[in-house]
């Protein structure tokens, strides 16, 4: 093919959206990142390379802040910010499950450097326990939301997926969590919930139930007792805090979107 | 005039040709169309029926009869490709259990390798039997759907959809080679179900959905694949991924296929500009409406969805299992009542 000889190829290459749409600004420029990143270093930088997703500057930064800084203070100064600027990005739409998940990595990869200089594993605010419905084999939302808790502080006992209404009511039972978490995609699975919500009540456990997941809805969760609906992970921390100022179930349930500074349709994501 | 067979308003409609209404069917979406009614009524249970194609047949033409679904549709799951490659599945006990995926197998690009007799592998052979057994026994009436997946999809079963989506970003080659492992996959599946005798072959691609990745991501690692399979496919074609998909409807109707299966978040009205001649199915609420609510909320939805523009009035993302068949006879009739095109 001969293709003819244009001098001015501006008329081509022209990107005509650039006024509509603004050019296209680099993560740490978002109103999302700046209004959650720390202002001081090393901390600012720690918190990008969260936001980043990049596990090796992650690491090399938190080796270098351990030279002169406390394993505790890099941890809640720095990663944890970075975890909530990428939850706001998220919340956003900016940031979709890919971008939460790698950085996710390299915050649980900085934390686990930071407890290795500790000597110890930090100490928690409180004890959540969380699970997928059984027969449920998709995980990824119980992962999120175990990692959105634990960057933020708390003691999480993971059962998995697909874990038997028994093994819930045990590891309640033994570990005595603040909260209970379970999560479902499937609506063939979720009729676990009001099955684990009954024993519990039975034995006299009164704690909140948090369910979410693509099957749900606010609705249903609220079917049955000790059930509040979670319609996004990275609304845990902000749940498990005010779980642990004592706030019950119902209280959740009329109060969510308060809690978590931001609307719920109460649809499943 | 002599009324249509539901398969003739089906293939008329996806051509673009006049009909004289809408048909109420589920040829698309991730759950199926057999409830739990439906196998307590023909005594013939899951798990046994997804891997008996004479049992498979059974069920989908009873989804026909029971509810006068103007459809059958057959597999009941959609872990058969993986499957086929050695992913472990687990089929769950119960009649309301969804066959899915639990251990994945490919962890690099090195390590794939497409059998040589993939059609005779784990459980294809049955589904392909089952669609012979449908088109002899309703292929002349009815028209028969059948389920292969989204590249995008399968290749994040083959690798584990966490890991997978973790390589969007850090390992885009990894996704391309496993995207396109899963392509040719899929267009050979594909093919021989149109030649066991299925008239309609939907692509289910629910990983590919903006609940999972962005647009950007769709349009960059899902949608040529999905190009790619629909350029391959001589036969009708539609094609299905559920969750918040809105923002990538164009671009799904940009992919070659006649149709396009969205659930209850998008909204039809705004999406009827943006789509052309591609028609739409969708789009009752599956999670809701149809698995909870009274016939009379399924009956409100289904007028909508008309007055809204579907082309055929599904559930969103297919039947879930506890689904009453009241609910599902009950937006077959309104689609009869409220469907009829003057």
């Amino acid at each position: 093919m001969v293709l003819p000889k244009i001098k001015n190829t501006d008329f081509i290459f022209r990107r005509y959206n650039v006024e509509l749409e603004g050019p296209a600004i680099p993560v740490e420029e978002t109103p999302e990142v700046k209004g959650a990143l720390p202002k001081e270093e090393p901390y600012k930088s720690l918190a990008l390379a969260v936001v980043k997703g990049d596990t090796d500057i992650v690491l090399s930064k938190v080796k270098d802040a351990l030279k002169t800084i406390k394993p505790l203070d890099i941890i809640e100064k720095g990663l944890a910010k970075g975890m909530d600027a990428v939850g706001a990005l998220y919340a956003s739409g900016t940031y979709f499950l890919p971008n939460v998940m790698v950085a996710a990595d390299a915050m649980m990869a900085g934390i686990a450097e930071c407890e290795k200089a500790l000597g110890k594993a930090t100490e928690k605010k409180g004890k959540v326990v969380c699970h997928v419905a059984e027969g449920d084999p998709h995980d990824i939302g119980k992962n999120l939301v175990v990692m959105f808790l634990r960057a933020a502080g708390y003691d999480v006992i993971d059962l998995g997926r697909d874990v038997p209404i028994e093994t819930v009511v045990d590891a309640v039972k033994k570990e005595k969590p603040m909260w209970l978490t379970g999560t479902a995609l499937m609506t063939t699975t979720m009729s676990a919930f009001p099955k684990i919500s009954e024993k519990l009540k039975s034995m006299g456990i009164d704690i909140p139930f948090g369910c979410g997941g693509g099957a749900l809805s606010k609705e249903w969760v609220e079917s049955f007792d000790l059930g509040f609906f979670g319609a996004k992970a990275h609304h845990a921390p902000k749940l498990a805090d005010a779980i642990l100022k004592g706030m019950g179930w119902k209280d959740l349930r009329v109060k969510y979107n308060e809690v978590v500074g931001e609307y719920s349709t109460g649809k499943g994501w | 005039m002599v009324e249509l067979t539901p398969k003739e308003r089906a293939f008329k409609i996806l051509k673009g040709e006049k009909v004289d209404r809408i048909p109420a069917t589920s040829l698309a979406g991730c759950g199926g169309t057999v409830n739990v009614e439906m196998q307590e009524a023909t005594g013939i249970f899951w798990p046994e029926a997804h891997k008996d194609p004479e049992k498979m047949a059974k069920l989908a033409i009873a989804s026909y009869e029971l509810t006068g679904l103007e459809c059958v549709r057959v597999p009941f799951d959609f872990v058969e490709e993986p499957e086929a490659l050695g992913c472990k599945i687990k089929f769950g006990e119960k009649v309301d259990s969804v066959p899915a995926v639990v251990e994945h197998v490919f962890s690099s690009p090195e390590e794939l390798k497409k059998p040589e007799n993939i059609l005779e592998l784990g459980r294809i052979p049955v589904v392909l039997k089952a669609i012979e057994i449908l088109k002899e026994r309703v292929g002349d009436f009815l028209p028969i759907s059948s389920l292969a997946l989204g590249p995008f999809t399968l290749a994040a079963m083959l690798a584990g959809e966490a890991r997978f989506l973790t390589w969007v970003l850090k390992k885009p080659d990894y996704v391309r080679a496993f995207v396109d492992f899963s392509t040719d996959v899929i267009i050979e599946y594909a093919k021989a179900q149109y030649k066991a005798g299925s008239h309609i072959v939907q692509i289910g691609d629910p990983t590919a959905s903006p609940d999972l990745i962005s647009p950007d991501a769709f349009r960059q690692f899902a949608k040529p694949a999905l190009i790619e399979v629909a350029d391959n496919l001589d036969g009708l074609k539609l094609l299905h991924i559920c969750g918040k998909a809105e923002s990538i409807v164009p671009d799904m109707a940009d992919c070659g296929y006649h149709g396009i299966s969205v659930e209850e978040s998008v909204n039809i009205s705004r999406i009827k500009t943006l789509v052309g001649n591609v028609k739409i199915l969708g789009n009752i609420n599956s999670k809701r409406t149809l698995l909870f609510g009274k016939p009379e909320e399924v009956e409100a939805e289904v007028k909508l969805a008309i007055a809204s523009g579907v082309d055929f009035v599904e559930p969103g993302c297919g039947f879930a299992p506890r689904t009453p068949t009241r609910n599902i006879k009950a937006m077959v009739e309104a689609t009869k009542k409220f469907g009829v095109k003057t």
